[in-house]
């Protein structure tokens, strides 16, 4: 195993607020075995990402299926235990902890799923699947785990004899409402929201979006939000960070990286997304071929293989780092040849 | 070969029922439109709309005997469909008549090569040696973007990813020249990059054979770059058909108008972002317990006392369009 290849990702301080989480340096390879005597070799799924997540902010991350932004989620929860690198939240490394250090930080930190029939308890009630992380952190007992739960189903909007029906009674955005019920009851300030709109309906979508943004108006919750979905994430969130094999290609303030997109697969992904407009042809940017495998990551920029502007030298040779065109945008991109850079 | 000005696929009044412990339910519910020759027509819905019955109706694949078409018909290159016996309909399916549907790993025979799955379909309608098929496997693996077909020919699905597994599907959709191939959620479960390249493809087949297509989406970013016609569906009726560019200039159902404000605005669209988007408020109604009157009644911002007892009936206007909606009955009247 070797280190990380480069340094990826954002300064981890910024001003003089300490943010609500710092990921340092996070890498996560899986073992794979291949070849006749079962040499073993490792997916780099997420390889050297640094970020960090402000108090009340949505930080999107996006990226094509397999870039590793479901196992960075995971990591950030240590849900998946990173192979390298540290995570910070409130100030406290959470790194070396054991599980049962790691309890009251459990609390603080929710995760919603993007399945709104595989994540919940089909043999629970709902009352039960909602009260138990009050019950596992002792946050009320007796009749008052009770109010919490039915507070809690009243502030996403379900109605108070949900308590006592089963998961199947209820339609798939109702099913989220009480995915988010359950990550809302130990009142986290922090939760990692796994495409949680992808799996719903156009009409439904835009219930929960708005459910979301309320919750965090309300209550000052910072998300991690992974999607796909860029006209939700343009929407949702302050930030965004876009992934391309288990790298940090872009990051800043999601107005100008929308805006102004400074890596060629920003741009290319942007490109891709279907507008509901019959009338406006936008230039589509088509790459060429699929995402590489993280088992065997061309070298160099882990993008140029499918990139318009690969020089055959630079972006063969040598990883790019994330840095900042315009001293002070927060808008970074590790690309040697960006968007309105000299060529 | 049939005439070009003819519609390739013409539903009248399909209806399709469903039973269940509480007697017969209509998922698909008095449904006609067209398709024509070489024609992209989209078929928009939300889940439980009925979308995914009525072209498993058209296949006639609905599941026997607890779903059951009991009316209509289904006029394929002239053709009534729902008179054909199931040995007819065999030798039509996969060869004129083509589908690709979502899941390209549950629809591949996970032990079977990709090659041995296009041949099959191949030596079912055509008299060729097993040699042509094989050959004509790679041919249709590089025509749909396939890096080292005669290699991947011998690959099991596994051995693929989701935009590859979808493009042997598209393969064995398009091996026999199909007349039409119905396209269900094909791109739902790619990414947005793979789902260009796979739209772009349906576009090649059209050009190159003259094949039309039934897509079958609930993303209606998909349907404005690729309809020509959208036919929208909820609670197993069409609610509102129309040429795409009308329909999203200026949609006659509040149901239609409802969804596209939902929607939030492309990510390189520059459109101030809104704090909250316009939401559709309550669900589709259910089954079993749906409204008398218009089915949207209780989810329309227009809905009056009118709608709750008489069911809308359809409205045609000129220019290929029309509409299930009272507010529309005025209008068209002189």
């Amino acid at each position: 195993m070797t280190e990380p290849t480069g340094v990826q990702g954002e300064p981890a301080v910024q001003g003089k607020r300490r943010p609500l989480l710092q990921v340092e340096r996070i890498s996560k390879l899986f073992p794979t075995t291949t070849g006749w005597f079962g040499r073993a070799s490792f997916a780099r799924a997420v390889d050297g990402v640094t970020l960090y997540v402000r108090h009340g902010e949505t930080l999107a991350l996006v990226g094509e299926s397999g870039c590793g932004k479901t196992t960075l989620g995971r990591c950030v929860l240590r849900l998946i235990e990173p192979t390298y690198g540290r995570i910070v939240f409130e100030g406290k490394d959470l790194s070396p902890l054991s599980q049962r250090q790691l309890r009251p930080f459990r609390k603080q930190m929710q995760l919603i799923f993007q399945d709104p029939y595989g994540s919940l308890n089909p043999r629970m009630r709902v009352g039960d699947i909602v009260a138990e992380g009050i019950r596992i952190h002792k946050l009320a007992s007796g009749s008052e785990v009770m109010d919490r739960v039915a507070a809690v189903l009243d502030s996403v909007g379900l109605p108070a004899d949900s308590v006592t029906r089963y998961p199947h009674a209820f339609s798939a955005g109702q099913r989220q409402r009480i995915g988010i019920a359950r990550a809302l009851a130990v009142e986290p300030a922090f939760i990692v929201c796994d495409e949680p709109v992808s799996a719903l309906d156009v009409s439904v979508r835009a219930q929960i979006t708005n459910l979301l943004q309320d919750l965090q108006e309300q209550r000052h919750i910072a998300y991690l939000f992974i999607s796909h979905d860029l006209s939700v994430v343009r929407h949702m969130s302050h930030r965004v960070a876009v992934m391309y094999l288990g790298k940090l290609v872009e990051v800043g303030a999601t107005d100008a990286v929308f805006a102004e997109p400074l890596h060629p697969y920003t741009r290319a992904l942007l490109s891709a997304v279907p507008v509901a407009d019959p009338e406006r042809k936008r230039l589509r940017i088509l790459l060429e071929g699929e995402i590489p495998s993280p088992v065997s990551p061309p070298p160099g920029c882990p993008f140029h293989p499918r990139c318009p502007k690969n020089d055959g030298k630079f972006c063969v040779e040598q990883v790019p780092s994330l840095r900042e065109l315009k001293a002070g945008s927060h808008h970074r991109v590790a690309c040697w040849h960006p968007e309105g850079g000299p060529a | 070969m049939s005439d070009p000005s003819q519609p390739v696929l013409s539903l009248r009044g399909l209806s399709t029922e469903v039973r269940t412990d509480r007697g017969g339910a209509r998922v698909v519910d008095d449904v006609s439109f067209d398709v024509p020759a070489a024609g992209k027509v989209a078929l928009v819905g939300e889940s439980g709309s009925g979308k995914t019955m009525t072209a498993m109706s058209v296949l006639r694949l609905v599941p026997s005997p607890s779903a059951k078409i009991v009316a209509g018909r289904v006029e394929f290159r002239g053709r009534d469909l729902l008179s054909l016996s199931e040995r007819e309909m065999q030798r039509l399916r996969g060869n004129e008549l083509a589908m690709v549907f979502q899941e390209p790993m549950t629809s591949l025979n996970p032990v079977l090569t990709v090659g041995y799955q296009i041949t099959e379909t191949l030596r079912a309608h055509q008299s060729i040696s097993r040699k042509q098929a094989r050959a004509r496997a790679v041919e249709l693996l590089d025509r749909v973007g396939i890096p080292s077909p005669s290699a991947r020919v011998d690959a099991y699905p596994h051995q693929l990813s989701g935009g590859m597994r979808q493009r042997v599907m598209m393969a064995i959709a398009m091996c026999c020249r199909p007349a039409l191939i119905i396209a269900d959620e094909p791109t739902t479960a790619l990414d947005v990059t793979i789902e260009a390249q796979i739209l772009d493809l349906l576009d090649q087949v059209r050009v190159a054979d003259g094949t039309a297509t039934l897509l079958i989406t609930h993303d209606l970013g998909v349907v404005a770059g690729f309809a020509e016609h959208v036919v929208v569906m909820y609670a197993g009726q069409v609610v509102e058909s129309a040429p795409v560019k009308d329909l999203f200039r200026a949609p006659s159902h509040p149901y239609t108008q409802a969804l596209l404000r939902s929607l939030p605005p492309s990510p390189d669209s520059a459109a101030p972002r809104e704090r909250r988007l316009p939401v559709i408020e309550g669900r589709v109604p259910d089954l079993m317990s749906r409204p008398a009157g218009c089915r949207f009644q209780d989810r329309c911002p227009q809905v009056h006392d009118a709608c709750r007892e008489t069911a809308p009936p359809w409205v045609g206007r000129e220019g290929g369009r029309g509409a299930r909606c009272l507010l529309l009955r005025g209008e068209s009247e002189p």
